[in-house]
């Protein structure tokens, strides 16, 4: 086994690990914005590490593929995080008994009394 | 010695796709099932490239790349939906 | 580069806190595509593998009519970028990724449904489209954190963050306007880097 095997096994191992965690968060969390947080974070770093411990297997001209597929990863993930937590936030999905602070709903309804 | 590494890499993945459908399945909301089923797609992604690795032939990681391009536009299309439904309502 | 043509453009285009760019000249706006047209070649040849002439010939024509066919709207930017501050910025995310990771799985284990959380406003400094998408993008990466709505206009970003109390608005108060430092040393103008250096020292000072 050499020392790139170990560098690749202990990624994939990792990678594989974050992944599980994340999906861990995905079922235990109790609402959608936090669920996120286990959908953005452990699932892009997972990925990644699992592309490293991969691409230390493939030809050089594949393996800037996988450096494709983790940028579009890390650049999209907090894109969706946002769209989707707005949308939850806008369809009351949020639970607010887990808010303790909460300036966005001031704000909404400061805005509600303004186009009154 | 690698294979018992890229074995114990799939069972760990696969649980954590178990995970997330058992998510997709149980819902709590459309979003929900959005993030849900994004992060089983980015699990089939790392699982594609796993077997890349495995099998030393990465010919395919351009199908890879675009279908986690694909899966990015679709969630972010269905969360835009939701919300204008919300909106509308 | 013609620089004084951008920045009187960007003086007025400051003034509606919109901005729009001048239609005058049409070279000016295919020089202002060309880093568009450089990050579609870098993914072309990223997906084929191979570099050489012919892959880069096809990969310019490709960009060239895709952002002929799908003319993205034009956007004045006012990127400067600084590689080794560019290459901190990366750094830091990378580990914020790492601690972000092991935090979030943390709490999923032992909190789980019991977690509590807030929503902070926190109006950032400067005002450009990319700084502000960066920053939001730097933001959802770290612990904990994600932006939930971005006021353009008001340059307010509303950060959905684990974590409860008073003392978490001012933690997340805080994070935010350091991802901005950050972000702004990477790629801000200089005026820019002046006033975040400016706001960091009456913080801390």
């Amino acid at each position: 086994m050499s020392w790139l095997d170990l560098f690749s096994a202990v990624c994939l191992i990792a990678g594989a690990m974050s992944c599980l965690f994340g999906a861990i968060g995905l079922l235990t969390f109790p609402d959608v914005a936090a669920r996120l947080q286990a959908a953005t974070k452990p699932q892009t770093l997972g990925l990644v590490l699992i592309l490293l411990g991969s691409a230390v297997h493939l030809e050089l001209r594949y393996a800037s593929g996988l450096i494709l597929v983790g940028l579009f990863q890390a650049l999209t993930a907090p894109v969706l995080a946002q769209l989707v937590g707005r949308a939850a936030y806008r369809a009351g999905s949020v639970r607010h008994e887990t808010l303790d602070t909460d300036h966005l709903a001031r704000r909404i309804e400061r805005e509600r009394g303004g186009s009154l | 010695m690698m294979g018992v590494v890229f074995a114990i890499t799939f069972g760990l993945l696969c649980l954590a796709g178990l995970l997330s459908l058992v998510r997709l399945l149980l819902g709590g909301g459309t979003l929900d099932r959005i993030v849900a089923l994004d992060v089983f797609i980015t699990l089939i992604v790392a699982a594609t490239c796993v077997g890349m690795g495995l099998n030393e032939d990465g010919s395919n990681v351009a199908l890879v790349a675009a279908f986690a391009l694909l899966a990015f536009i679709g969630s972010v299309s269905a969360a835009r939906l939701v919300e204008k439904k919300e909106s509308h309502r | 580069m013609g620089d004084s043509e951008p920045r009187h453009r960007l003086a007025r285009s400051r003034r509606g806190g919109e901005h729009v760019v001048s239609r005058r000249h049409p070279f000016g706006r295919a020089v202002r595509r060309l880093p568009l047209l450089g990050w579609l070649l870098l993914v072309w040849l990223l997906l084929w593998g191979t570099y050489d002439a012919g892959t880069v010939f096809f990969g310019l024509l490709v960009g060239v009519l895709v952002i002929g066919f799908f003319p993205a709207p034009p956007i004045a930017t006012d990127i400067r970028l600084r590689p080794f501050r560019a290459g901190q910025l990366l750094l830091f995310l990378a580990w914020d990724l790492v601690v972000s990771t092991v935090r979030v799985a943390w709490q999923a284990v032992v909190r789980g449904p019991r977690a509590r959380a807030s929503i902070v406003a926190v109006t950032l400094l400067t005002d450009s489209d990319h700084l502000m998408a960066m920053v939001a993008n730097a933001v959802s990466l770290a612990p904990g954190n994600f932006v939930l709505q971005i006021d353009r206009a008001n340059r307010i970003c509303y950060v959905y963050a684990l974590g409860a109390g008073e003392h978490a608005t001012e933690r997340v108060r805080r994070e935010v306007l350091g991802w901005e430092r950050r972000v702004v040393r990477a790629v801000g103008t200089a005026e820019q880097v002046r006033m975040v250096d400016r706001n960091h020292r009456s913080e801390v000072g």
